[in-house]
């Protein structure tokens, strides 16, 4: 995908307007970043810092909305794109490392499965990214909110600027959101 | 459901949430009007709504560090409480102790007017809810004990974001400073401990262990009455991982490393120094060290080192106390000697009994008058200088002054149902046992139907078979003889033939063959994705697991279904087991840490989990009756087995053996369980090549392998490993660094840690560290200190064989010749690479750009430090893998393919000049760890061609390391059925065995030279394996 013929702005009205696979053309331009500022931050925790993600993401909008000041709307908008981003991370870490736990790839050559170690929250995190892909099927809206909110770190208020709406329409629609998945994850299931 | 449906449950949802639960209800029912899809769905989103600890809850700050895997976690052992503060209903007083655990003041209780004792949970503990939950069941099992001679427990609560424990202010001593002053005179040492074994009647009758009894968990208060404090404190270290390490918690060490874990070596059972399963009857044996050091003065098992300590506490019986002591009668003397024996089963099994062999001991005292009249003398003056001593110096002793219960070795969370039979009812009986061979890890067996036979896979003949055996007595008879692989063989329903999985001519299916052995014949094809052959119905059906889903062939039609869909609901269980009754099915699921057991059935209905557990569990059978389940699950770290049913009963713990048991199979009339075990040795040896001579390096009952010599030739780095039995705590090993003489076991450097090597300086350790659940580099200096983190995220997967230890490629990091860099793989950024760490750990950088579909190992430097070598495997279309050396050059950053291969490479290492390297390619075999065809090949690095310069036949790919100059080449290999260690020249000739083993199953791991190139040291292990029934458990 070349970045030069789909500029930020049109994709970010051709987001507006509900074309969710904009989101998606725009990752390319803070993926990168994202994940490699993430490393840093992951090592100057190991040296004793705390570890801020919100921090994170917007040194990623400084460094990137610098030059292209004119072409984000809004620290909200870009934040949205941070959290799509932040989600596919997330999740692709979640999945390799579920394959390595289940002995997935053929490169790991694993002589009894007791040696591999088992993960921390990657199985839940797989488990949250499909229950949100049938929510987004049946209430984009909400599982947008919720993408912004589990994924991006966004406050209730940045969301409501992103997306346009009232606050209390943010905190309702992730309450309901919140125990729709909270429900999906306790029965374990990614259905229905 | 689609859109309209959601948004009217969801309009009914916000009508009600935040109505008072009274109200609640009735609105519910009107706003639904008799939809009941929508009121079942809003009342179980309204249960969700509830619920408030979930993933979906948590900070995103601590969603991105737990998924990217970092560990660091703010810490502190401050509780920010501050002298005159209010909590509750206490005042807060001076600050009277500060412990691992968190820090104690003593407070006033304003309510009911009286000193208490108040302890505050470190941050860190507070923070972790797993360990919180743990400590509070805990906590509050130790409330419910009461009894005079046990420290009161008045309350357990929150502040803030903190935790603490309301405990009984005793004002006295410990009897470790009363012990100070000298030996206590035989009745008062008596008065004093028949107390003490009170304390521990009535926990041992409660279902508790104290498992760390010492003069310094004994307060004797100014009025003589003896309380005992600190139930299971060790448990709670925080400086324990949090992580399930049951082994950790006995373990013993400094308690300066971090860590480590405690226990008081002096008064350790032996059991508890081997890491084992503690029980009451290990109280028993501290308590006996504790009388014995009131009778004596001093204690039985004395050392200059921990390690020392532990030596003497697992071989030395201590004098006997009356030929030490002549106060004491040869009648106490004996009952001390009967507290302290080795074996616990040959020990006072319950307190009381030793209660009333003491309390006779004490009237035969009394009947002595002249003795009592002038020992009582003695005390009064004793205990009068202390008197004084106490008043003046009041000795709050609060540092660990709050009573928590250890979750019983056992029981955790596994409280036996009133009804159901005892261990000690529980019979086993052996049924085949054989000495393992390379390779082999747990054999897995299956019943004959009328269970007077087993049949059962095993690498006993030197590849995987299946193997028959009757139940009561006989032979094994081996039924297949081929290198197929064949395992997990399950019986025809007429016990008449025997189903399992076989690679066998490179074709993936199950077989079938008639029991007595003959010709096997394919049943059908399958792919090998863990393909495991559960159950042959009356049906004529095989049932078996593959990939994480349960399928079913008919064997008339050769029909296949697939009986589950669980990767659509995200779920990829580990193992899936049907019931007899064909319907029932049940998984075994690890997620979040936890392992669980799921039913679904065949009609794929919605799993259900019927239990979870932060254990591990591993394997499972059905109970005949499609209702009740065996499983194995770690109890302290060693595999056991328990019942539960498809209701979730809270299990029953049906063994308690020391190593290992792993359910296998259950007869069909529900009365057997077959499961395997197995017990591991590993011992460290050095030879002298010019006179072959052989010292035992370090051999004691722990397990020691993986050695490294220092350049100087004066130390050697090792790993040991407790109560090892099949390879799983392999990365939790104590890492040791002793003199190369074996005269001394040397020191503990760290824990959870594996792979010690020098740098070529000399001057520091480099390891892998567990953390969390990755390895990761880290250096410490050789004389000890503080560890440095190298590399910032994990090492790629160490894989090693089983039997012996031999890592699997064997260079997984390596020094650069300067001792300044480490090269290591990583697969930090999803794919496996080649990264650059700077010892001190200021820099680590990726240096090559493979993609997912590279397999990365083995970087090593050449001796001008200017390129590093590595491999590379990846496989074609067919999966044919192919072998790749290339070279990195550290200056230009340039990635060089110089060699490539079809057959499994082994990088060895570098010629002396760097203009070569030298290599093993395996011409046959299996790779599993037993011993294959191996060539020796010199690549020349410039012209990119490889010769061979020796065939070593039946050698171990992964133990061959080149001498010190690069001139010779040692390796283990198995001749005449037995593990030798070889030499030859690198530039080819005839190998010269260097080692006399005469012992066929102990098998060879892991050289190291010595960097004089005279001596060489290895590792000797061996595995015994054993099949058993377990019977009479209902």
């Amino acid at each position: 995908m070349n970045m030069r013929s789909t500029p930020i702005t049109e994709l970010l009205v051709r987001w507006n307007d509900g074309e969710d696979a904009a989101l998606e053309l725009l990752l390319p331009v803070v993926y990168d970043d994202l994940r490699r500022i993430a490393r840093r931050a992951m090592r100057g925790q190991n040296s004793g810092h705390t570890f801020q993600t919100t921090d994170l993401i917007h040194e990623a909008y400084l460094k990137l909305a610098e030059g292209q000041r004119a072409e984000w709307q809004n620290r909200a908008h870009f934040f949205a794109v941070a959290a799509r981003a932040m989600r596919h991370i997330l999740v692709d870490y979640a999945r390799s490392k579920q394959s390595v736990k289940r002995g997935g790839e053929a490169r790991r050559v694993t002589l009894d499965e007791t040696l591999t170690v088992s993960p921390d929250i990657s199985g839940e995190i797989v488990q949250l990214n499909l229950l949100l892909e049938q929510l987004a099927r049946i209430d984009p809206r909400k599982a947008s909110i919720v993408e912004m909110k589990f994924f991006g770190g966004m406050t209730t208020e940045e969301i409501a600027e992103a997306l346009n709406l009232s606050p209390k329409t943010i905190k309702r629609d992730w309450r309901f959101a919140r125990s729709w998945l909270q429900r999906g994850m306790s029965s374990g299931g990614g259905g229905e | 459901m689609d859109e309209e449906r959601l948004r009217r449950i969801e309009s009914v949802f916000h009508a009600v949430a935040d109505l008072p639960a009274d109200g609640r209800e009735s609105i519910l029912v009107r706003l639904c009007d008799g939809d009941e899809e929508v009121e079942r769905e809003v009342r179980s989103l309204l249960a969700a709504d509830k619920e408030s600890d979930g993933l979906l809850d948590r900070s995103h700050d601590s969603i991105v560090r737990d998924s990217l895997g970092s560990e660091a976690r703010a810490s502190s052992t401050e509780s920010g409480i501050q002298p005159g503060a209010a909590i509750g209903q206490y005042v807060i007083g001076t600050l009277v102790g500060e412990g691992g655990m968190g820090q104690v003041f003593l407070a006033r209780d304003g309510r009911l007017e009286r000193d208490v004792a108040i302890k505050f949970l470190t941050g860190e503990l507070s923070a972790d809810d797993k360990r919180r939950e743990r400590f509070f069941r805990e906590a509050k099992s130790a409330s419910a004990l009461n009894h005079p001679n046990i420290l009161t427990v008045h309350e357990i609560g929150d502040h803030g974001d903190s935790h603490y424990i309301v405990t009984e202010f005793v004002r006295g001593e410990t009897l470790k400073s009363r012990l100070v002053a000298g030996r206590i005179e035989p009745d008062e040492a008596i008065a004093l401990a028949l107390q003490i074994a009170s304390a521990l009647a009535a926990a041992h009758a409660a279902g508790i262990v104290h498992r760390d009894i010492k003069p310094d968990n004994v307060m004797i208060r100014d009025d003589g009455i003896v309380k005992v404090l600190d139930f299971g404190i060790a448990k709670l270290d925080p400086s324990v991982t949090s992580d399930v390490d049951a082994e950790a918690e006995t373990r013993v060490g400094a308690a300066t490393l971090p860590g480590m874990i405690v226990g008081t070596p002096q008064y350790m059972s032996p059991e508890q120094a081997r890491g084992l399963r503690v029980d009451s009857r290990s109280d028993i044996f501290s308590f006996g060290v504790v009388l014995y050091e009131m009778l004596s003065g001093e204690a039985p098992f004395r050392g200059a080192t921990n390690m020392d300590i532990l030596g003497s506490v697992l071989k030395d019986d201590p004098e006997p106390l009356n030929e030490v002591i002549p106060d004491v009668s040869a009648e106490l003397a004996r009952i001390v000697e009967k507290t302290l024996r080795k074996d616990r089963e040959m020990r006072y099994q319950h307190i009381r009994d030793l209660m009333i062999d003491l309390g006779d001991a004490r009237k035969t005292l009394e009947s002595e008058p002249v003795r009592r009249h002038r020992t009582t003398a003695e005390i009064t003056q004793v205990t009068g200088d202390h008197a004084m001593v106490r008043s003046s110096l009041p000795t709050y002793a609060l540092s660990a002054a709050l009573v928590v219960v250890a979750a019983i070795a056992g029981y955790f969370m596994l409280r036996p149902a009133a009804h159901s039979s005892t261990v000690s009812d529980i019979r086993t009986a052996e049924v085949a046992n054989w000495s393992s061979t390379p390779g082999e890890t747990y054999s897995v067996g299956s019943l004959s139907p009328d269970a007077r036979t087993i049949a059962f896979s095993s690498s006993r003949s030197g590849s995987m078979n299946i193997w028959v055996k009757q139940a009561a007595s006989g032979e094994a008879v081996q039924i297949t003889k081929d290198d197929g692989g064949n395992r997990n063989p399950i019986w025809s329903p007429n016990g008449e033939e025997i189903a399992y999985f076989s690679t066998k001519g490179g074709q993936s299916a199950i077989w079938r063959i008639p029991r007595l052995g003959g010709s096997a014949q394919i049943v059908k094809e399958v792919p090998d994705r863990g393909t495991r052959p559960r159950f042959w119905s009356k049906t004529d059906r095989i049932y078996y697991d593959a990939g994480g889903e349960l399928y079913m062939t008919e064997l008339t039609s050769l029909m296949e279904t697939k009986l589950t869909e669980l990767a659509g609901r995200g779920i990829r269980p580990r193992s899936l087991y049907i019931a007899p009754n064909e319907s029932s099915i049940a998984f075994i699921d690890d997620e979040n840490n936890k392992s669980a057991i799921w039913v679904t059935d065949i009609n794929k209905t919605a799993p259900r989990k019927i239990f979870e557990s932060d254990e591990q569990i591993k394997n499972l059978a059905w109970h005949a009756d499609g209702n009740r389940l065996f499983f194995s699950a770690t109890d302290d770290g060693t595999f056991q087995i328990f019942a539960t049913d498809t209701a979730g009963s809270e299990p029953r713990q049906l063994t308690k053996t020391e190593n290992d048991s792993l359910v296998l199979d259950s007869s069909l009339d529900g009365t057997k369980v077959l499961f395997g075990t197995a017990k591991e040795e590993s011992d460290l040896w050095s030879v002298e090549i010019a006179t072959r001579k052989e010292t035992a390096f370090a051999a004691n009952i722990d397990s020691e392998f993986w050695p490294d010599v220092s350049p100087d030739g004066k130390l050697v780095a090792y790993e040991s490993v407790k109560n090892l039995s099949q390879g799983n705590k392999i990365f939790n090993g104590i890492l040791m660094i002793a003199p190369e003489s074996g005269t001394d076991p040397g020191t503990q450097l760290v824990t959870d840690a594996c792979l010690p090597k020098f740098s070529p300086d000399g001057r520091t350790i480099a390891y892998a560290k567990l953390v969390g659940n990755k390895l990761k580099i880290e250096t410490i200096p050789v004389s000890g200190g503080n560890t440095r983190r190298v590399s910032n995220d994990g090492v790629a997967p160490i894989n090693f064989t089983v039997l012996p230890y031999n890592r699997i490629n064997g260079a997984d990091f390596s020094w650069s010749p300067d001792s300044r860099q480490i090269a290591y793989v990583s697969d930090a950024e999803e794919n496996a690479n080649v990264w650059l760490a700077a010892a001190d750990g200021s820099t680590d950088t990726r240096v090559t750009d493979f993609g997912i579909e590279f397999a990365v190992s083995s970087p090593i430097w050449s001796p001008d430090g200017k390129k590093i070598a590595f491999l590379t495997k990846t496989n074609n279309l067919e999966g044919r893998p192919t072998f790749s050396v290339s070279l990195f050059d550290v200056e230009t950053k340039r990635i060089d393919p110089i060699w490539s291969e079809n057959s499994f490479i082994r990088l060895i290492g570098w010629s002396a000049n760097g203009e070569s390297m030298f290599l093993g390619i395996v011409t046959r075999g299996a790779l599993s760890g037993m011993p294959d065809d191996v060539t020796l090949s010199r690549l020349d690095v410039a012209a990119k061609k490889a010769v061979e310069t020796a065939t070593l036949p039946d050698a171990y790919v992964h133990n061959m390391h080149l001498s010190p100059d690069h001139q010779t080449l040692a390796f283990a290999a198995n001749r005449d059925g037995k593990d030798d260690i070889w030499i030859l020249p690198v530039q080819g000739g005839a190998p010269k065995q260097v080692t006399s083993n005469n012992d066929p199953r102990r098998y060879f791991s892991s050289i190291a030279w010595a960097p004089d190139g005279k001596r060489i040291f290895f590792g000797k292990q061996s595995r015994f394996s054993l099949l058993s029934l377990l019977t009479n458990f209902d």
